[in-house]
């Protein structure tokens, strides 16, 4: 007798999660809301001249954004390339496993821990933004919050790509960065690619291609399309990710 | 092994390969392997470090494909033995969730295989490696010979009739590594088959009815027990068909 996939997958998404807790999760959580809460009430001073609630927003954001790269990046490392090193994924294959099903569950489960740094990290801005007087929109939080961990969710898929490629830890981690950083250069990209000669503007597309733009995802872009955009993306990768760690061997 | 008695195990002409770097070098694991393990039987797997034991033991258990070569498992292919649940492996590295209490561990494992009555099964295998008493105990609090037993737990839960033990008796002490000859005979009487890795010469003697020993990726011997006996021991045999 054997669990149909997505009954598996289920089950291995409820032992990524129990993982992520292990990991101390609320405590790298609970951090984030001490370093926006604190890092705002001192720097609010020093607002660089912007008005106040524009400069409690971009803090808030920056803050989330960097902290939430580092998360997802150190979450993926843990539970894919943390899993193979300890051989814990052995057993789960033994158990009639795929190995697309496992490493898909982990990026779901890293996607659910994403989704809640995102929920504590706007709910910590309405906070903040209230607390200083400042008019609190959900609707324009949750908006922003949701494009935060579109964000969030592309660089996970970096990082999954990146763990299925590289067998060591330092190489997987350069890759991911590597990538976020192409991904948030896109703007360069596109200027080269109008500027530069022929060659350079067959690199530069190919990246633009290659690699997915953050600024599509801002609020230039309608929320529909940055969803669209940046699942098919999200997909791409995971799918990559699959075809790489299929090669693998454990 | 000519009898006609039907083999459990089955590694024929097996070659492997593992790719050591990007430019695409690769290095040879296994050049050929061919034996079968009968039914009932507990076949230990010797050789040197690198001489391709725990890659026939992965090969086996469906974890890597073979570039050459076939695996059978009760008649079947490794990969579908494995993905029936026909097959348990004990892994080297045995990275177990410290959290968890053993009895959480294997129950978590039987609900992902589907196995109904998973109560009666987790109890029946933790009965087997002698760790009932302990299985309400966090994983975390395991000593290493505990921690094997409990690996041992995982391979035989859902009764698969085929189990692969890859350095079982690794650091283990000998009031442990006793334990576990004493599940491992228990597997035996049971009619399972087991087959192990092991660098522990005497207990593999002690331990196994058949002996397989590979030396650099080749088959050097692969005999009964009473061979061994015939031939000075394992230890001579060792000796004299390796270059360690």
């Amino acid at each position: 007798m054997t669990l149909s996939a997505s009954r598996r997958m289920w089950w291995l998404v409820q032992q990524g999660l129990r993982e992520i807790v292990q990991l101390r999760f609320a405590w790298i959580a609970g951090l984030t809301t001490v370093v926006m809460l604190t890092g705002a009430s001192l720097l609010r001073e020093f607002n660089f001249g912007a008005e106040e609630g524009r400069f409690l927003r971009d803090y808030a954001e920056a803050t989330l954004a960097l902290w939430g790269t580092v998360v997802a990046l150190m979450l993926n490392l843990a539970l894919v390339q943390g899993g193979v090193a300890r051989g814990s994924l052995v057993m789960t294959f033994m158990r009639g496993v795929r190995r697309h099903e496992w490493l898909i569950s982990r990026w779901v489960s890293v996607g659910v821990a994403l989704a809640w740094l995102t929920l504590l990290g706007y709910a910590t801005l309405g906070v903040l933004l209230a607390r200083y007087g400042h008019a609190v929109s959900f609707g324009e939080l949750a908006i922003g919050g949701g494009r935060m961990f579109l964000r969030l969710a592309l660089i996970s898929s970096f990082a999954l790509a990146a763990c299925a490629a590289a067998q060591s830890l330092l190489l997987a981690s350069g890759l991911a960065l590597g990538l976020t950083l192409a991904a948030q250069l896109s703007s360069i990209w596109e200027w080269a690619g109008r500027h530069g000669g022929s060659a350079a503007r067959w690199c530069w597309q190919g990246l633009e291609w290659l690699v997915p733009a953050f600024r599509m995802l801002d609020a230039g872009t309608s929320l529909g399309a940055a969803i669209t955009y940046a699942l098919g993306y999200s997909a791409l990768y995971a799918m990559l990710a699959c075809a790489l760690f299929s090669r693998r061997e454990i | 092994m000519t009898s006609a008695q039907p083999l459990a195990i089955r590694a024929e002409s097996l070659v492997k390969y593992y790719q050591t770097d990007w430019k695409g070098r690769r290095r040879r694991a296994l050049a050929g392997v061919s034996f079968g393990v009968l039914r009932g039987c507990v076949c230990g797997l010797v050789g040197p470090n690198g001489s391709g034991k725990s890659t026939t033991l992965k090969l086996l258990a469906g974890l890597l494909k073979p570039d050459a070569g076939r695996c059978e498992i009760h008649q079947e292919s490794a990969e579908a033995a494995r993905r029936r649940g026909r097959v348990g492996y004990l892994p080297e590295a045995l990275g177990l969730p410290e959290y968890l209490s053993g009895r959480e561990f294997l129950r978590g494992l039987a609900q992902l295989s589907g196995q109904p009555e998973i109560e009666e099964l987790v109890s029946s295998a933790l009965l087997l490696v002698g760790l009932e008493a302990e299985g309400g105990r966090r994983v975390g609090e395991y000593s290493k010979g505990m921690r094997q037993r409990l690996g041992l737990a995982q391979a035989v839960l859902g009764d698969p009739p085929v189990v692969l033990l890859d350095e079982p008796a690794s650091g283990l002490d000998p009031r442990a590594a006793a334990q576990l000859g004493a599940a491992i005979a228990q597997l035996r009487a049971q009619g399972r088959t087991v087959l192990l890795s092991s660098h522990f010469l005497p207990q593999a003697e002690e331990w196994c009815d058949q002996v397989v020993m590979l030396e650099k990726g080749h088959l050097v011997f692969n005999g009964s027990i009473a061979t061994v006996a015939e031939s000075g021991g394992l230890d001579q045999l060792y000796l004299e068909r390796t270059d360690a």
